[in-house]
């Protein structure tokens, strides 16, 4: 063999290999993109922006269950529900889910540990911008104190949209799971603003408990899924 | 023999054809995967530069820092490792240029504790008076094993006349079983109009898993208010240090007891940062994240919000947006740290992880107002980004040499628009 033949073609070799390794992504990524429905599962861990109100604790963003007799509220390891506590919960799913598709279906899961009784758990679109310092009074407390029309962002047509766009019946413990996919549907594709959901109890029939939204020792934020499915336009 | 080669390197290709395909159909399908949310930001990586406003200072096995506007002095608690002094004090000049010696002092130790050692973990000047409170601690292990009988000795609060030259120890406080010991973390902190002094690391007499942070009222003179403030300030003090002797030093307010999310117990105590929000809350830091308590809240006296991280939690509050940055140390120091929210001390929003590439922060933030600049100590080096409009780090961090393996000692001057930093002495 001629020897300078042989690191020219090592050096051709090495081309059609990079040449194939590019031209194998492009095609899968072509493949990928123009296969059929895709489902990815985002948690409350994906969420930029969550509260958890209470008339209970009128000026808290994070009161998670009714107040103990010392007066301390935590956010870990669970969600200690009644009637007076309301999450406020966004997940940005326009930067989550890539361009150009159709949502074919969204389902909002959250896994109740105990019940006591039976419980509507009322979902909602919120509708008013809320931020630093929302609380039951105010939806925001920078860089304005701007109130909620009704405390608790209770306000319909207002606050928050005028109808439910899901219910959790709750009448035992383990995954509960809703349909949303109106809702993901108008954020995706920008109809409405994603100002999250807002999640009531409101129906006082029971205590119900729930994986915190937001307990990074516990976990629970991988609890609350909400799994998407969609394909391309 | 060409054509041999050609052959192998065609079937070799073939071989790897699919391999290559393969690893494009897992990058394709693992993609979206990898954008999931925003929990952790990571910052562009830091390019090296100096700042004016960072001002080294030489204070060996540096703990902490405070600094006075009020009378131009800086102050820095030290390790256990500084041959000579628990603490150093610099006066500062008109410009706020640190005097180029500081005046060393050394803390109170009981006999009986002669083999261990006093390190301080907490300063606080107060806002009006020429007093400097000190918080140190002393190396007996805590619970266990039995300490030796003077640990019920042994004061972990020390508040100096600062006025004096050298500064005079005007009493020594907070001894015996009500105070956790051998805490290697624990802050200080007066509110903005001197009526309160918060302290950290109190424990419940009866259980020594139950750890608390406290209070005292302070009178006009600065000293903790628990006897007749009618009397002159040597008389009082006397009294304070009878109470004190008698086991009976206590503080008036305590947080209620949580030993589970708020208050587990950890190598840094409780209290690992305070700072006072208005006279009647003051924001604190254990090893799970942050708290505010509110003593005069019935309703809501105490609530939490924790970061993802555990461990040593020191952070700093913007005195005019609602940001507060923290920084988490557990044995590995950390490459982030974390923005949070507060308004009027109520904690709020979802906490942020900001990511500084290949950074082993060690030290607690300081924001330097003026300059809408956040500073944070590493491994020899101290890190100084921008921060926006709403107090967001943003931009490329800068990033200054610092003669320091682990900067814990960081404080910011609003009056003289300067940040100090201790440093070690260069061998």
């Amino acid at each position: 063999m001629n020897s300078s033949t042989l690191p020219s073609l090592k050096r051709k070799q090495r081309w059609a290999n990079a040449l194939a390794a590019v031209t194998g992504s492009v095609f899968c990524f072509l493949l990928a993109s123009s296969a059929s429905a895709r489902t990815i599962t985002l948690t409350a861990e994906d969420a930029d922006a969550m509260a958890s109100i209470s008339a209970h604790a009128p000026r808290l963003s994070w009161a998670m269950g009714p107040p103990t007799t010392a007066g301390i509220f935590n956010t870990q390891p669970a969600l200690y529900w009644e009637s007076k506590i309301a999450v406020l919960l966004r997940i940005p799913v326009k930067d989550l889910i890539p361009k150009g598709q159709r949502i074919t279906k969204a389902e909002l899961t959250i896994g109740p540990t105990y019940i006591s009784g039976t419980a509507n758990i009322q979902v909602r679109r919120l509708l008013a911008d809320w931020g630093t310092g929302v609380c039951h009074t105010h939806r925001m407390t920078f860089p304005k104190k701007l109130e909620w029309t009704q405390p608790g962002g209770l306000g319909g047509a207002t606050d928050r949209a005028a109808k439910d766009s899901a219910i959790f019946k709750i009448t035992k413990v383990g995954d509960h799971t809703v349909d949303v996919t109106e809702d993901i549907e108008l954020w995706y594709t920008g109809a409405v603003k994603n100002r999250g959901w807002i999640f009531t109890h409101d129906n006082n029939l029971g205590i119900v408990y729930v994986p915190s939204p937001y307990a990074p020792h516990a976990g629970g934020a991988k609890t609350w899924k909400l799994q998407i499915t969609f394909e391309p336009k | 023999m060409l054509s041999n080669v050609q052959t192998a390197m065609r079937r070799w290709h073939v071989i790897r054809a699919p391999g290559f395909l393969c690893a494009g159909l897992l990058f394709c399908l693992l993609a979206p995967i990898a954008v999931h949310g925003q929990p952790r930001i990571v910052l562009d990586p830091p390019r090296n530069g100096k700042l004016d406003a960072i001002v080294p200072v030489m204070a060996q096995g540096s703990l902490c820092a405070a600094v006075s506007d009020v009378h131009s002095v800086l102050a820095f608690g030290h390790d256990k490792t500084h041959p000579d002094a628990h603490l150093s004090l610099f006066k500062l000049d008109a410009k706020g240029i640190p005097a180029a010696s500081a005046t060393h002092v050394k803390l109170p130790c009981p006999k009986g504790l002669a083999k261990f050692s006093n390190f301080v973990t907490g300063l606080a000047f107060h806002p009006k008076l020429p007093l400097l409170y000190v918080w140190n601690d002393v190396t007996v292990p805590y619970p266990s094993p039995p300490p030796p009988p003077d640990v019920k000795l042994f004061d972990h609060l020390c508040i100096f006349n600062i006025a004096k030259d050298p500064p005079e120890l005007l009493v020594s406080l907070c001894r015996g079983d009500e105070y956790l010991y051998g805490q290697y973390g624990g802050a200080v902190a007066i509110d903005a109009t001197g009526s309160y002094l918060y302290i950290p690391n109190v424990r419940d007499v009866k259980n020594a898993g139950f750890l608390r942070l406290g209070r005292f009222p302070l009178d006009a003179d600065g000293l903790p208010a628990l006897v007749d403030s009618k009397e002159a300030v040597p008389a009082r003090t006397q009294k304070l240090i009878a109470l004190n002797a008698a086991g009976k030093f206590a503080p008036t307010g305590v947080t209620p007891i949580e030993y589970v999310h708020l208050f587990p117990s950890n190598a840094f105590g409780v209290g690992h940062s305070l700072t006072p929000i208005g006279k009647d809350a003051v924001i604190a830091s254990a090893s799970q994240g942050l708290m505010t308590w509110r003593p005069d809240d019935k309703h809501a006296t105490l609530h939490g919000l924790p970061l993802k991280i555990g461990g040593h939690t020191r952070f700093c509050v913007h005195p005019t947006l609602p940001a507060i940055f923290a920084t988490v140390t557990n044995g590995v120091r950390s490459d982030g740290f974390f923005h949070a929210e507060q308004t009027d001390g109520y904690l709020t929003s979802l906490p942020r992880q900001y990511v500084i590439a290949d950074s082993k922060l060690s030290g607690p933030p300081a924001v330097l107002t003026k300059r809408k600049k956040l500073a944070i100590g590493g491994e020899y080096l101290v890190y100084v980004m921008d921060l926006d409009e709403v107090g967001l780090p943003t931009g490329v961090p800068t990033r200054m040499l610092v003669n320091n393996p682990f900067v814990k000692a960081l404080v910011y001057s609003e009056r003289f628009d300067r940040a100090y930093v201790g440093v070690e002495v260069s061998k």
